[in-house]
């Protein structure tokens, strides 16, 4: 008897997350080997945080504020820069190009799943580790030592915004990778791209302080998805060249990028398979 | 002297030769650690114009102290720093050994390999951010020789800087992530020192030689070097000579892999 579609479906499922559970519990076993290579984090993101500290504290009077926030909502702004970065944080791009380049990703293509599918479980598997590694430490730290206690204003909807982030984040960066298929080394690129990523995405400065022109720009393209909207979400108020919209709509927003994205890297990925001839084939 | 310039020039240019087989990318690459540091200099000026501002600096001033750490660091990156990945790769596969058994200064030969030309686009905004701040001031107001000399000191301190980072490789063996210790201790150098607490400025100065690296020159080129500057000068000479110092017994205490 044929089996129905109703038959099929959830076994379909069950088997997508039983090889993304393993996958991600492979690559956490696997990073878990290099805990100082993360616990690098604990010493860096501080360091940075200081630097914002020293800098506000500096440029901005007791009451003084600039384009909305004064010196306690930027540090709140900066704190939770830290967070969300690392919870989103990602490197499929690097990734997806050094096996294109070595022509290891022939071995991909062979397996019974999807290389998408198999570089967002490794992501999954990297940030679990990267949680209570990096994450939960630096938050301790921002409330012990800088007094920022970061309390999300809704925290289901904060929740879904950071799941739609790092889903935005890897897909984002799984396209640039797949530009490998038609560049081979990319590594200026990626660096260039990772840049205006993040200098699009608010993780230098709060979007707010760019000229509207520019902030109206920026409200159109996927960046702002990946950590301001979280952030903003966080911190309970969301507003971007002129638009302000309430948490429930810029999450929304979020997940019709998320959608788009999505539609970007199949047909970048279709497009880039039929270049790939792998290394001396 | 002669001889060592000559190996290290004929290293540079073989790296540089391997390099421009990636045409395309080396460009991106050098456009990319252009903008990456002006990220900074942007934030100053979008900060002034907003009304804000540091005490004492005007929004040109303030350009100018971080145009001249970037000028320092477009020199001292594409010389040198990128020795640390290079050591980094060579420790962790045990290769450090085949330029050992060579008749050179290993750390000459870590030097000639590892020229970085990408790193010129960080001379390259540096010397526009420059450009820029100087033409709003005005030269009539500037003190070019002791900004030169200083300039110099901080070049010689970055120097310091990867040689302690190049150092930590050899006992962090695949940390592939040294230079983000630096990138974070160094963020402090982006600013004049009147914002910083006078315990803070002790470390910055004293401990980690940090103000050398943007502040000292930039306030020597504006003729407003306060009277510290000569201790700093020493710390920053000590540093040099301590990491140095911790080359030689690093390597000393090399025993490759498997040894």
């Amino acid at each position: 008897m044929t089996p129905t579609l109703a038959d099929t479906a959830p076994a379909r499922l069950r088997a997508a997350w039983a090889s993304t559970r393993a996958i991600a519990y492979a690559t956490y076993q696997e990073w878990a080997a290099y805990r100082s290579h993360m616990l690098l984090s604990l010493l860096v993101g501080p360091t940075f945080f200081l630097v914002q500290v020293v800098i506000w504290q500096a440029l901005l009077g007791d009451g003084q504020s600039i384009a909305g926030y004064d010196r306690d909502a930027l540090m709140r702004y900066y704190a939770a820069v830290l967070i969300v970065g690392i919870l989103v944080f990602d490197f499929a791009d690097w990734n997806l190009q050094m096996l294109i380049r070595s022509g290891k990703f022939l071995t991909f293509l062979l397996r019974p799943i999807s290389h998408r599918a198999f570089a967002f479980s490794q992501k999954l598997g990297h940030r679990c580790l990267g949680f209570w590694m990096e994450a939960l430490p630096i938050y301790l730290i921002l409330w012990g030592v800088f007094s920022i206690r970061l309390v999300p204003a809704r925290p289901l909807w904060f929740v879904l915004s950071l799941a739609l982030g790092f889903v935005i984040m890897f897909l984002v960066n799984y396209c640039v990778g797949t530009l490998a298929f038609w560049l081979t080394r990319t590594n200026g690129l990626r660096r260039l791209i990772g840049f205006l990523r993040d200098l699009c995405a608010g993780v230098f400065l709060p979007l707010a302080l760019f000229p509207d022109a520019v902030q109206q720009v920026l409200f159109y393209l996927p960046f702002q998805f990946i950590t301001y909207v979280p952030i903003q979400v966080l911190l309970g108020d969301y507003r971007l060249g002129g638009y302000q919209l309430s948490i429930p709509a810029i999450v929304g927003c979020q997940a019709l990028m998320a959608l788009a994205m999505w539609g970007v890297s199949v047909l970048l990925w279709r497009a880039g398979l039929r270049r790939f001839t792998a290394a001396g084939v | 002297m002669r001889d060592g310039l000559s190996v290290y020039l004929t290293l540079a240019r073989g790296a540089i030769a391997a390099r421009i087989t990636d045409r395309t990318d080396l460009v991106l690459s050098m456009v990319i650690m252009l903008l990456a540091d002006l990220v900074v200099p942007l934030t100053t000026i979008i900060v002034y114009r907003h009304g804000a501002g540091f005490a004492g600096w005007s929004q040109n001033e303030a350009l100018l102290l971080q145009a001249s750490f970037l000028l320092a660091k477009g020199i001292a990156f594409p010389l040198c720093f990128g020795m640390i990945w290079t050591a980094t790769e060579h420790v962790r596969e045990g290769t450090l050994d085949m330029l050992l058994l060579k008749p050179r200064s290993t750390l000459l030969l870590l030097m000639g390999y590892s020229f970085e030309i990408e790193d010129l686009g960080k001379l390259a905004g540096g010397a526009v951010l420059f450009g820029y701040a100087l033409s709003q001031l005005g030269p009539a107001s500037v003190h070019p020789a002791p900004f030169l000399l200083l300039l110099a000191l901080a070049v010689a301190t970055l120097f310091g800087f990867a040689l302690v980072m190049t150092c930590l490789s050899f006992v962090w063996v695949g940390n592939s992530r040294l230079h983000e210790i630096f990138d974070a201790v160094s963020a402090f150098a982006l600013y004049p020192h009147g914002i910083f607490s006078r315990s803070a400025l002790g470390w910055l100065t004293w401990v980690i030689p940090v103000s050398v690296l943007g502040y000292l020159p930039a306030s020597a080129l504006l003729g407003r070097l306060d009277a510290a500057w000569p201790l700093a000068l020493a710390c920053s000479a000590l540093f040099i000579i301590a990491a140095l110092t911790l080359w030689r017994a690093t390597l000393a205490r090399y025993s490759s892999a498997g040894g």
